[in-house]
Parts: structure tokens; sequence; C-alpha cells
């Protein structure tokens, strides 16, 4: 157990080479775009290059964040993303060209607003507390990007909303494959494509953000229906109680990020609404599912909102190749920070004997969807007599290289086990059931990565976001993420 | 719909039905918080008439809940419906000649009294008349006029609310005068109107500036009517061709007067700024066949309402503390009008308008956001076909116009505010010092938290003005940490002295000795702080930190 020296020297030269290269390019050329009021930029960065703009007049925002007009954004790595303005503005670029930019002439913004002011209303004259915004849509209709916005117009109207991601491909705060629930009290931080940081022990340029994770494990929540709906249910409960116990995020309510949900999905929808009490839902990008939830869903008219905002033409396909940028990224960041805030992670020698290795299931349930609903119900109705923990997830009865290399664990929080009873007995079946039903809905403390697995003295070498002598817990759980230097 | 027949027919059905009161009460309740906005006064009125002519027992059934109703009420309606309703308050306010009592609970009273405070402590002038001048951008005299129209009710609705406000009186009538004067059929010069323009946006300007101190609703009013949902505009639509009175009832306090649809109940505040105005074109018809006889009008006017002498001289006095000339101005117009100099009709007034209409940072001021937010109703037409006005998209954006140098945030220019930024400014101040510092020092990512933590958390742990890092040091250290047990807990494990043992005992791990000591309770002697451990005996203490490792029992986590 040591500081890996190499790891943190070339964590140095990073960090002291990088400014010098930028002032080298800074010279080559800038450029500016000019754009009207109700308009957006729309570019796209390569994933090697390194964006840096400034705005120059009028105010801007991206996806609800406003621009700074004092300070330089450095946008990096491959991103596809967009500068609003209510006001029209003058954008000055530089470092690199994009690999394509755009002025859209259409933007939702205006729309956006008046669905925020809307809430905001809610809010005001709410007395139990803010509203809860459910948002669903196709893939890529910008759902991401509307709760964003929905969120950072609250704060900036001093509100404290909490932001929930149940889309499991997603990075939002953390790394892919979690589930979280983040009480926004700050900026979020346009430069970050998790939006922002969680807390480190070192300094961050905006306020960190303090997310519950839960991890899923999986990139597709239709590999385990089952473990996600549990999930999700374990998370309500304790959103629920943190809405009773701050104040401030009640007032300002919930807004709910989702997978790319189609109709299939209702009864999962029917869950998040009933879990999280959900009483306004926005559809966006496709009427046909606002009108085919109408006819599905069971709800109370008077206390569910169902609305629909359109997709934003700014809206791009994008493909699983830049997905897993995204979420390649979003692992490095959580381990290594930001270009500006960078941080150590340590590396640890585990004897794999002494640890349990738990993996989500996945579920032969890829057709599901396209099932019955008559046949989703009855697994609906199964499921709610009683929870099948052995559905969730199972013991990795081996651990070695073939399944542990380059993979992302979760460390799960077992701390109301003895797990010195378990760790041995793998084909205890009572006991791994009782494993499942401790820590398969939980919050993780935290993710490490394998940076290589000997099989012969059965040790692996983790690398862990903070030192700690000894591991926090025994109990991991592999997920579906690998991750490459 | 509003009608005295109806109103005193249904009032004659409460008083023979006094048995039934409850449920009549609980009717008309309900439908004052059912109907449409537009309606909910006529339901009012038939409140007010059951509880002024019936009396007992309606007054103390409705006076229970009167000011939710009635707060509900203001809050949804729309401008002019709204200073009807506060006429409506104050007659309830007025005790009974008999009892010496008001209508209603004195409580809920006070309650309806501090709430169109609170309600009324912004002000602001109509944005939709003049939006309208501006569509027609043909300039003419009637925009001028519009523009008086406008800023008389906007003097108006603060007098109302402020009855004593005496200059505010004196400068009602001042406009009065000046609409008279342009009224006429002569024409005046180009450069009088344009110099009119300025006067009335330096008047516009004051104006806002008093009300800002006293800030009052009326604004809403003016964007609510376009912006009725579906249901309310079908509402509308759907009132019989004879009683569809809401729109000019809408219109009329702002734009024409002369327009007054003849329902008297229907329009209690246009109507009575209608026979204001009325009265003036009368005296301003003898005006304009005796025209020296308006100076003398004129210092009566002032002297009626400021008790101030009636001589020009103390006016010129009276205005120069407004900080305006505009009576002066006035006299100068009637000069010349007098002289009968003909002008060619005028052009550019919009474009003066337009100026006035952007121009405010006083405007923005003026309104608060929950003001505006009444407006917004969540419902799809609204969200998809409302366009963000200025001062909405302000909300998110110029509100706040005291940003930050170092990042994006806002903040009002409150000294509330002031003290926010300050220390939001010395936290970006030690952030970048120690983000320059970055490279020299080690720091790592911090460990999510539990659920009950989380549960638990306040976000002010993070923004509060602390320092994050401190947060994040705290949540490493407690994965870290050694248990810590308390003298209590250490003190509850005793191992009980064997009868061959010494009364001392080497722990196996830190080598200290153990001292045995009587214990009261059980009448043995015992080791306190002590655990027996396959044959030895150590400090419960030291076994706990060392066993931390292995011993998953005692996770970090539980302390």
């Amino acid at each position: 157990m040591s500081v890996d020296s190499s790891l943190l020297q070339s964590i140095i030269d990073r960090s002291s080479d990088g400014p010098h290269v930028e002032k080298f390019q800074e010279i080559i050329e800038t450029h500016t775009v000019e754009v009207l009021p109700f308009q957006e930029w729309r570019f796209e960065i390569n994933s090697n290059d390194k964006l840096k703009l400034r705005l120059l007049k009028g105010t801007a925002e991206i996806f609800g964040t406003e621009v700074s007009p004092n300070i330089d954004l450095t946008l990096q790595g491959s991103l596809k993303s967009s500068i609003s303005t209510f006001s029209g503005c003058t954008i000055k670029y530089w470092n690199c060209q994009p690999s394509s930019e755009y002025v859209g002439e259409e933007s939702c913004i205006g729309s956006y607003l008046n669905l925020h002011l809307g809430l905001e209303n809610l809010r005001i004259n709410s007395q139990t507390g803010g509203p809860r915004v459910l948002i669903i849509g196709p893939k890529d209709s910008g759902k991401t990007s509307l709760s964003r916005v929905l969120v950072s117009y609250a704060e900036k109207m001093d509100r404290r909303p909490l932001l929930v991601n149940l889309s499991p491909r997603d990075s939002i705060f953390t790394m892919p494959g979690s589930l979280t629930a983040t009480a926004i009290s700050g900026m979020l931080n346009i430069e970050n494509i998790t939006l922002g940081e969680t807390i480190t022990t070192g300094p961050s340029f905006y306020h960190p953000k303090q997310p519950l994770v839960k991890c899923f494990g999986l990139e597709n929540y239709r590999d385990n229906l089952k473990l996600y709906k549990y999930l999700i249910e374990r998370l309500s409960d304790s959103v629920e109680k943190r809405l009773m116990a701050s104040e401030d995020v009640r007032k300002a309510g919930i807004v709910i990020d989702t997978p790319a949900f189609h109709i299939g999905d209702f009864e999962v929808i029917q869950e998040i609404i009933d879990d999280f009490k959900v009483d306004v839902l926005v559809v966006i990008g496709n009427e046909r599912l606002l009108v085919d939830l109408k006819r599905k869903l069971k709800y109370d008219s008077s206390k569910l909102k169902l609305l629909k905002v359109s997709k934003s033409s700014g809206c791009i396909d994008v493909d699983d190749k830049y997905k897993r940028e995204m979420q390649q990224r979003a692992i490095k960041e959580y381990f290594y920070g930001m270009d500006n805030s960078q941080l150590s992670p340590y590396t640890i020698m585990v004897n794999l004997k002494e640890f349990i290795f738990m993996k989500p299931k996945e579920l032969a349930a890829l057709n599901m969807a396209f099932m019955s609903t008559d046949a989703v119900e009855d697994e609906a109705n199964k499921t709610s007599a009683e929870i099948k923990y052995s559905d969730f997830m199972e013991r990795v009865k081996i651990a070695s290289s073939s399944n542990l290399e380059n993979a992302i664990l979760a460390i799960a929080d077992d701390s109301d086990l003895e797990v010195g009873k378990y760790v041995t007995a793998v084909d205890d079946k009572e006991g791994n059931l009782e494993l499942i039903k401790a820590i398969a809905g939980r919050s993780v403390l935290g993710y490490c990565y394998v940076l290589g697995c000997n099989d012969k003295e059965g040790k692996a070498k983790l690398l862990i976001p903070s030192p700690v002598q000894h591991l926090p817990t025994k109990t991991f759980i592999l997920t579906q993420f690998r991750y490459h230097e | 719909m509003n009608s005295r027949p109806i109103i005193e027919s249904l009032t004659s059905l409460a008083l023979e039905n006094t048995e039934a009161a409850t449920d009549i009460a609980k009717a008309v309740e309900k439908r004052i918080n059912k109907a449409i906005p537009s309606q909910k006064l006529y339901a009012f009125y038939l409140l007010d008439s059951i509880c002024k002519n019936v009396g007992v027992p309606y007054p103390s059934l409705f006076g229970a809940n009167i000011f939710k109703l009635f707060s509900q009420a203001y809050s949804l309606v729309d401008d002019p419906t709204r200073v009807k309703l506060i006429k409506l308050f104050r007659t309830w306010k007025i005790p009974n000649a008999v009892t010496g009592l008001s209508l209603f609970d004195e409580d809920q009273i006070e309650l309806i009294d501090k709430f169109l405070i609170r309600a009324t402590a912004a002000n602001r002038p109509p944005e939709q008349q003049r939006q309208i001048d501006l569509s027609n951008s043909k300039a003419t005299k009637s925009s001028l006029l519009r523009e008086i129209d406008d800023l008389t009710n906007l003097v108006n609705s603060r007098i109302l609310q402020m009855p004593d406000d005496s200059k505010g009186r004196e400068r009602f009538q001042l406009l009065q005068k000046l609409r008279t004067i342009l009224s006429q059929p002569s024409s005046i010069p180009q450069q009088q109107l344009d110099f009119t323009k300025k006067q009335l946006q330096s008047i516009r300007e004051d104006e806002l500036l008093r009300l800002n101190a006293f800030k009052q609703q009326q604004q809403p009013a003016s964007k609510q009517m376009p912006q009725l949902s579906v249901n309310q505009l079908q509402g509308l639509l759907n009132l019989p061709s004879g009683n569809n009175n809401n729109f000019p009832s809408y219109q009329a306090p702002f734009g024409k007067p002369q327009q007054q649809p003849p329902n008297q109940l229907n329009n209690a505040n246009a109507q009575a700024l209608f026979s204001m105005m009325s009265s003036i074109l009368n005296q301003d018809q003898k005006r304009q066949q005796q025209q020296p006889q308006f100076q003398v009008n004129n210092g009566e006017f002032n002297a009626k309402s400021s008790k101030s002498s009636s001589k020009d001289p103390s006016d010129n006095s009276n205005e120069s503390s407004l900080g305006l000339t505009n009576l002066e101005f006035l006299k100068d117009i009637l000069r010349k009008s007098k002289a009968g100099v003909k002008v060619p009709p005028m052009k550019g007034n919009a474009g003066i308008i337009r100026v006035n209409e952007k121009d405010p940072v006083h405007v923005k001021k003026n309104e608060t956001p929950e003001v505006i937010l009444t407006r917004f109703e969540l419902n799809q037409n609204f969200i998809n076909n409302h366009e963000p006005t200025e001062e909405e998209i302000a909300l998110i954006y110029t509100i706040k116009d005291n940003q930050c140098s170092n990042c994006s945030k806002r903040f009002f220019s409150t000294p509330e505010d002031a003290k926010k930024k300050a220390l939001h400014l010395d936290w970006h101040f030690r952030t970048n010092k120690k983000l320059k510092a970055m490279s020299k020092q080690i720091h790592n990512r911090s460990w999510f938290l539990s659920d009950q933590q989380w549960e638990q958390f306040q976000e002010d742990e993070i923004v509060g003005g602390n320092d994050n890092y401190d947060i994040g040091v705290g949540l490493n250290n407690r994965i870290n940490e050694k248990p810590v047990l308390t003298e209590k807990e250490m003190n509850k494990k005793v191992v009980t002295i064997p009868d061959d043992a010494e009364n001392e005992v080497i722990c196996g791990i830190c080598r200290d000795k153990l001292v045995g000591v009587f214990d009261d309770d059980s009448g043995e002697w015992i080791w306190r702080n002590a655990i027996k451990q396959r044959g030895r005996v150590y400090h419960y203490s030291c076994w706990i930190e060392t066993k931390g490792q292995g011993d998953r029992d005692r996770s970090p986590e539980r302390r």
C-alpha cells in the first residue's frame, strides 16, 4: 500500500506542462461568433482538442448555467454542446477549430424558461414542498439538457433542487452505472462533463456537490429491471428522508432525469411516479409517448400534470462511441480530477480471498419491453409481492484476472454485516442472499479500479480514490464498466 | 356574471333559507374558488350582499374563511378587479353603526389588511397599453393621451394606496389637466409634444421610484390578460354576448374611459375614473370658452389638494420639490394654445415611447418576482406559446445585477446580498490561492456518504462559508479513523478477576498494567476496560484498535 509515485509524478508533470502548451497555441487565431437573441451556437469538439472561449458581449448560458464574461472557458475532449442566449451575445473562441459549428436559429430556451417559471410559481405557492418533475423522452431528445436547465435556473433563483439521475449510462457527478441524487446548492461546472465535482480534500473552482450514489453496475437499465426498480425505490426512500430533513431542498423540489424510456417501460415510469410522488411529468420530443402515457398510467389528474416540450433542433444523435468516451472521461475524472484541480488516487494491493465480489445479474429481459403488457404486468405483480433478492446480484465465485482485469468496482457499504462469516462461504446460498439484501440497495462509498490482477498470488492491485490503511469494506460490486488508462 | 337582480334574488334566497346557511355559505365559497378569475369578483359581491343584507349567521360563517378566500382570489384576478376587491374590502372594515363591530371577524380583517399591504407593496405601470402604442407605430396625439391615461391610472392607484399623499393627488390633477389640453381639437407644435413626452417620462420615472418604496401588484394584471389559460379564454368567449364586459373593464382604466360600458356594478373603479374624467372634461369645456379662467382653476385645484396657497409661485415651489416642472410647462402649453399656434401633425412619438419602454432599470427593479410568477401557470399552451418578456428573462439574469467577477454567480443589489457576495468573493480568494498551490499538495476524492449521512446532510456545509476541503478531509478521516471509544464504553467492558489470578495483569498488546478494582454492583474484583481473548487479558480499547483491521463487525462507519 503506497502512493504510486510514477502516477503522481506524471500528474505533476502534466500540471506544470499544461499552461505552457496553451500559451503557444493561443497566439494562433481567434474567431468570434455572434448569436442573436433566442438563438444558440452549436459546436462539436474532437476528442483531442481543447476549445477555449470567452463571452465578449451580452449574456449567454450553456444548458442553463450562465457563462461568465470575466473568465475563459475551457472545453476539452469530444463534446457536443451549445451556447444559448436570451439577450444576444458575442463569443470569442480560440485554441482549436470546432469540428463543426453553426448558429441554430431555433432554440428551446424560451419554453424552458416558461416551464421553469411555472415550476417556480409552484414553489412559491406550495406549502408542502416544491414540484417533483419527471423528465421522460426518447434517446437523444435532450432530457439531461432540460434537467440541467431546470436545476440551473432554480439554483439561480437561490433554490436548492435535488437532481436525480436514473440513467445508468450517464455519468452525473460520478461514475457511469450509478443512480444518484444530488442537491444542487451551487452552480454546475460547465467545463466538467459530469456537471460538477463531488467533494475532495482539495479546493475546487466551483462548490462541489454531495451526491447519494447507488450502484446499478450495468449500463442498460433493461438488463436487470428488478434491481433497477429496487434501487429506484431505495433511492426514493432516502430522497424522501432528505427532503424531510432539509427544508431548503424540500422547497425547491426534485428534477428526475431518466434513460430513454419508451412506452413499454410504462410500469417503470409508474413506479418512479409513485415512489418519488412526481407531480409534473414532462415528455420531451415525442408527442406520441405523451398520449400513450396518458392512456396507460394510473394517475390522479389533479395531482399529476402531464406536459410536453419539443425537442431542441440542436439535439443530435450521439453514437455509442461518444457515450463510451464520456464514460471513460467520467471514470478518469473520478480518480484524477480535472485539469485545474488534479487528484491523486492511491494504489493498494489486496488479497482477493479476503473480499467478496458481487455482480449484478444480467437478466434475459432484453425483450421484456416488447412483450405484451400483460406479461409485463404479471412479472411486476410477482416482484411486488416479495422481493427476490436472488435476481439482483450473484456472487462471483472465483475472482481472477479474467473477470476483474480493468474492471470498475463499487465499494459497497457492508457496515451492518459481520462480513467475516460470508467471505469464505462462497457457495452458501442463504448467506449470499443475506449479503445481497444488505448491500444491494445501499449507497456505495466509492469506486475503485482494478489496475492489475495476479492470479498466482491471488492478489489484485486496486486504484482507490483516497488513501486508507484498510479498505473500508470487504464487499465489492463488480460493474460492467471497464476502464483503460 | 354580474347583475344586481341576480345578486338580489340570491340574497333573498339566502335570507329565506337561513336554516341551510352552512350549505349556502359553502356553495358561495365554492363558487368563489371555482369561478374563473374574471368572475370571482361577482361572487364576492354576492357574498358581500348576503352578509350585509341578511346578517346573522352569514358573516360568521364566511368570516372563518374570508382571509383565505380573499387572498386567493386576489392573487388570481387582474388589476382592475384587484382595485375593486380592495374597495369591497374597505367597506368591510367600516364598523356596523349599531354594533360597532366590523362585518367579519377582526382577526380575519386584520389578516387581509396585512395581506393587502404586502400584496400592494410593488407597483408598476401597465406595459400592455404601451405595447399597443408600440404596435400602432403611427404616432398621433392619442398616443400621448394614452400615456397620460396610463400615468393617471398609475398615480390614481397609488393614491388609492396612500390616500394621504397630497402630492400624488396634485400630480393626478395635473395629469388630468394636461389630458384636457391635449384632447382639445387645436393642434400643438411638435416640439411641445416632444417636450410633453419627456415630461411624462420623467413623471413616470419619478412615479416608479416612489412606487419602489411602496410596491404593488398592479402590473401583473396587465400581463395576465393575454396569458389566460385556454380554459379561461374559453370561459370568457362563452360568456353571453351582453355580458362580455371583462375586456372593456380591463381596458377602460388604461385607455379609453369614454368607452366605459354603462354597467355600474361591473367596474366601479373605471366608473370612478370615468366620472372624474368627465367632470374635468366639463370644466375643460368651460375653459375652452374662457381660457383665462384656467389660471384660477388651476390654483383652486392645488389649494384643494395640497392645501397650499393658490398662488402660482407656491405651485412652482411644490413642483421643484417634486423634481418636476410640468406645471410650468402646462401653463406654457396653455399660453401657446391660447395663442392658437397651428402646427403640422406630429410623427416619431412611437420612438420616444419605445425608449421609454426599454429604458427602465427602474421597471425591472420595481417588480417583485412573485408578482411576475403569478402569471405563470403550468399549462401546455403557455409553455409552448408564451414568449418570455424582458422582465421575465431578467428574473434569471439582470434582477441580480451584481455579478461576481470570478464566476457567473449573480447577487441582488441589496445589503444582505452584498454580504453574501463578500463571503463568496472571500471563498474565491481562498480557493484560488489553494488552487495555485495545488501541485505541491496531494488531494483526493473523498468517500461518498452513507444513506443515513446523506439524508441528514445540509448543503450549508458546502456553501455556508466553510471550505469544502475541510469536509472532504473529514469524510476521509471517517473511513480511516480508528473508532474512538468513550470512557464509558471502555469501562463497560469488564473482566472478573479469576480467583487464582493476581490483582495486576499486563495487557497483551500495550504492555501496560491492568489494575483490578472492586465493583460494588457485582461485589467482585474486576478489571475495567478489559477483554479476555484466548486465555489472555487485554485492554478492551487496545483490542478494538488492533482488531479494527480484521474485525468487520466494527466498521469505521459505525464509529
